[in-house]
């Protein structure tokens, strides 16, 4: 409900200043919610400077209209104010008109240094979404959805390879809640549902020991500062499955037998179990 | 899975392997196999393997954790672990030192420990007391009988003496596999119960259960400190730490050494046939407690504290649960799906910090993000071109006219599947039934009798295809006598089939002139794509039916189920 011009550029350039200074969107909402609730409380200036109009008549509910209003009944039909009531409110009157003053003051010199920080930013190209700077002032998975914005402009598509951050991060939106992932994936350029359920399908899981896993354990393990991965226990157990021979018409073959390959491999002698490993 | 054609048996078990961090609180499996009870050898293999690549990516690893099976056993024998033996001379008292618990591997300097879950010993001790009934220990007697007068007292009063002892405790053997129960049996409080009915109320049926009070406690606080799980613990739960490590250390090695020389009518219960007990509990002491001095004093970022719940069995029971519980009501997974349920737990990475942690340092929930594995998209592999021959000494099966009539609902069934994939008018024609190619009327009685207006009649080529694929699938079944574990097995049957066809010239009269007309996509004419799709749609049908049908048996658990949701019916 703002009314007045300047007030919308104040907030459009809030906006745009929260950004440049790589805060995510959530910051600045908040900021500018800050802002609109530390006017709120000033409501009786705000009423006096065409700050906001807080209360917007034609929004309220009809049934608020139809209710009796309540009237000011003045009792003192003969009486005439008071001197010492009289002198209380002048001074009030006042006072309120110097407050104006110095928020009418404050409002200027706020434009004043934001016009002057945008017209910086628009010499540094900071705003420009094909500098280089601009990337480097939002997070990383930020910067991944803005290029990937950026590729849909382009008349010519073809190319384009989500990065792995971004596949991982879409992933993990879509594990939290589907709904939301197709919410989001309106606004976003994000991969479809069935390309996930793809990536997915991808990975290699068949009985045995998955070494991709190992692989990225491994080495998270490397980068891992407080050393909490390097010691470990395995623990070995069985679990009964239904005894079945379903087919896998993925493999071509019907399954659910023994893993041969562990059966073979007992059945050897240890040196050529280290050769057959080795050749793995 | 080789195309050695070994017929393997059939898996009733998957074997899980989990790695567990000692410290920052996290697990994830690492692999597994299916196997069918699996003996030592397949193991120790599968667990090399493991080891070995979990050692090539420079992890420490300090232990392996299982519970107390024979084929277990054998692998930690295959290990290098010794236990004590009888030697022929009796009542020779095995020490603490006869179990041999460490071996080395590859190498990594630290060794190795073995150790056998301790929750399952516990049961595994309760089993053994409630049969062997009298145990002598420490010059005195441990009565089973103790624990059921106190039963019984309770019960005929209808008040608990501030234990947990119910029917259940006492007749467990419907429930054997409830920790619970086992736990609850030997604790403080039931311990303090007896004692307090012999010394106090000085009942005659409580006479001389000091010793069985003494043996209670002391199994109970040697499972307080071997559970520890949470690290603000006081007293006999708290964690090992450097300040009460050597003072636990040596309690639990003066607890193992009573326990050693327990005896069974004049024999040592360790040296016996129920020892798994005994051993598996020292060995448990001996190995935990080594580990921990190890971590707790070594020079490079040593632990704090250690929470010894760490080396229990029940983070993979935990896992197992997880996974029976992925598919909805059915908690019985089979091969394909306890693979997709192992996929999806990786992909959603399981490697979080739960409450029972054993570090400051916690790993982060999502600390690796994402998945734990890469995201590809699935390579397409080209179908190889495969030259498969059934040996034709095999005579075509004679069919009845039961399973002819059957064949051709099924042919019905695939003309009315894939006519929509064609867009030839010819060839539209020639698989419905026609004045030219019509079925013999004693093989659409089944179709005419069923039918309401919406089933489809083949033509008669149809079916004859249908019934020559039949005859060679059932004939690779009965050369291999088992279900066939041969991979590409559908292309293989398929190819063999088109040789039969080749030959033939009865039938799809229709498309003789109509053979000229290519596929261009495919470079195959008309006839051979529409007899390929006939033929993979039939096989499709039957070997999923196939593998459902081959073990087919009336299922006891649905049975057990039901019998008791539905008992006073």
């Amino acid at each position: 409900m703002i009314t007045s011009n300047a007030d919308q550029h104040v907030l459009e350039a809030s906006v745009k200043c929260q950004v440049v200074y790589g805060l995510s969107f959530v910051a600045a909402y908040i900021a500018i919610h800050e802002e609109l609730k530390k006017l709120g409380n000033n409501k009786k200036q705000a009423r006096q400077v065409p700050f906001l109009a807080l209360e917007d008549k034609e929004n309220k509910p009809e049934f608020l209209n139809m209710l009796p209003k309540r009237r000011k009944i003045d009792h003192c039909y003969s009486k005439s104010l008071s001197p010492t009531k009289f002198v209380q409110l002048e001074s009030r009157v006042r006072k309120q008109k110097q407050k104006i003053d110095t928020l009418k003051r404050s409002v200027k010199t706020k434009n004043l240094s934001i016009a002057t920080i945008v017209k910086k930013c628009e010499s540094l190209n900071i705003l420009d979404v094909d500098n280089d700077i601009y990337y480097q002032n939002i997070t990383p998975i930020m910067s991944e959805l803005v290029r990937a914005e950026r590729m849909t402009e382009r008349s010519d598509r073809r190319g384009f390879r989500y990065t792995e951050e971004l596949k991982k991060f879409a992933l993990g939106i879509h594990f939290d809640s589907p709904k939301a992932y197709r919410f989001l994936k309106e606004y976003l350029v994000l991969p479809h549902e069935s390309t996930l359920s793809d990536w997915m399908s991808g990975a290699d899981c068949s009985p045995g020991i998955c070494l991709d896993l190992i692989n990225r354990l491994g080495e998270h393990r490397e980068n891992d500062s407080s050393n909490s991965l390097t010691d470990i226990v395995l623990q070995v157990d069985e679990m009964a499955i239904r005894k079945e021979t379903p087919y896998d018409s993925a493999k071509h073959c019907l399954s659910g037998m023994w893993t041969t390959e562990w059966v073979i491999l007992a059945s050897m002698p240890l040196l050529l179990q280290m050769q057959w490993c080795a050749l793995l | 899975m080789g195309d050695s054609g070994i017929n393997a048996p059939i898996a009733t078990n998957a074997m899980v392997c989990l790695a567990v961090g000692l410290s920052g609180g996290w697990k994830c499996p690492v692999g597994y196999i299916f196997t069918n009870k699996v003996n030592g050898e397949i193991m120790f293999t599968f667990i090399r393997r493991v080891l070995d690549t979990l050692l090539s990516k420079n992890f420490r690893i300090h232990g392996i954790v299982s519970d107390g099976y024979s084929a277990n056993v054998n692998m930690f024998g295959l290990f290098g672990v010794r236990e004590p033996k009888n030697s022929g001379r009796k009542n020779t008292i095995a020490q603490v030192s006869d179990i041999q618990c460490s071996f080395s591997y590859g190498d990594q300097v630290d060794p190795m420990y073995c150790i056998y879950d301790v929750v399952h010993m516990l049961k595994l001790l309760r089993n053994m007391l409630a049969d062997y009934k009298n145990l002598e220990f420490d010059g005195g007697v441990i009565c089973w009988s103790f624990i059921h007068e106190l039963y019984k007292l309770q019960s005929d009063e209808h008040i608990r003496a501030a234990n947990k002892l119910s029917r259940n405790h006492i007749e467990f053997d419907k429930h054997k596999m409830k920790v619970k129960l086992a736990a609850q049996v030997f604790s403080a409080s039931v311990a303090s119960a007896i004692e307090f009915c012999d010394k106090d109320l000085k009942l005659p049926q409580f006479k001389g259960s000091q010793k069985t009070v003494m043996f209670i406690k002391m199994i109970d606080q040697m499972f307080d400190i071997l559970n520890s799980k949470n690290p603000n613990q006081k007293y006999f739960k708290s964690p090992l730490n450097r300040r009460n490590v050597i003072a636990k250390t040596s309690y639990l090695n003066e607890c193992s050494e009573k326990m050693l020389s327990l005896k069974y009518k004049g024999n040592f219960v360790c040296l016996g046939q129920r020892k798994r007990a005994i051993v598996g509990l020292v060995t448990s002491i001996k190995s935990i407690t080594a580990i921990s001095m190890q971590l707790l004093n070594r020079v490079i970022s040593p632990f704090d504290y250690i929470l010894t719940y760490r080396f229990s069995q029940d983070l993979l029971e935990l896992l197992f649960n997880k996974i029976r519980g992925k598919l909805g009501r059915n908690n019985n997974p089979n091969v394909i799906e306890f693979q997709n349920i192992m996929k999806q737990i990786w992909h959603q990475n399981l490697l979080k910090s739960n409450s029972t942690g054993n570090a400051i340092v916690r790993v982060k929930e999502g600390e690796i993000p994402g998945g734990l594995l890469p995201l590809q998209r699935k390579k397409k592999t080209r179908l190889p071109i495969i030259n498969f021959e059934v040996s034709s000494d095999i005579d075509t099966f004679v069919y009845s006219a039961f399973h002819m009539n059957c064949l051709c609902y099924i042919a019905g069934n695939i003309v009315r599947d894939i006519r929509v994939k064609l867009d030839c008018s010819s060839c539209f024609d020639a698989i419905h039934e026609s004045s030219i190619d019509a079925l013999s009327s004693e093989n659409r009685a089944l179709i005419a009798r069923k039918d309401n207006g919406g089933l489809v009649f083949p033509s008669g080529s149809v079916l004859k295809v249908v019934e020559v694929t039949d005859n060679v699938m059932k004939s690779v079944f009965t050369q291999t006598a088992s279900p066939p574990s041969i991979k590409w097995l559908d292309l293989k049957i398929a190819s063999a089939v088109m040789k039969r066809l080749i030959s033939r010239d009865d039938i799809f009269l229709t498309l003789k002139d109509h053979i000229n007309d290519y596929c261009a996509a495919q470079s195959e004419s008309h006839l051979v794509t529409l007899l390929k799709l006939i033929i993979h749609k039939y096989l499709r049908i039957k070997l999923f039916d196939c593998g459902k049908f081959s073990h087919e048996n009336i299922s006891e658990r649905h049975l057990r189920s039901k019998l008791t949701l539905f008992r006073n019916e």
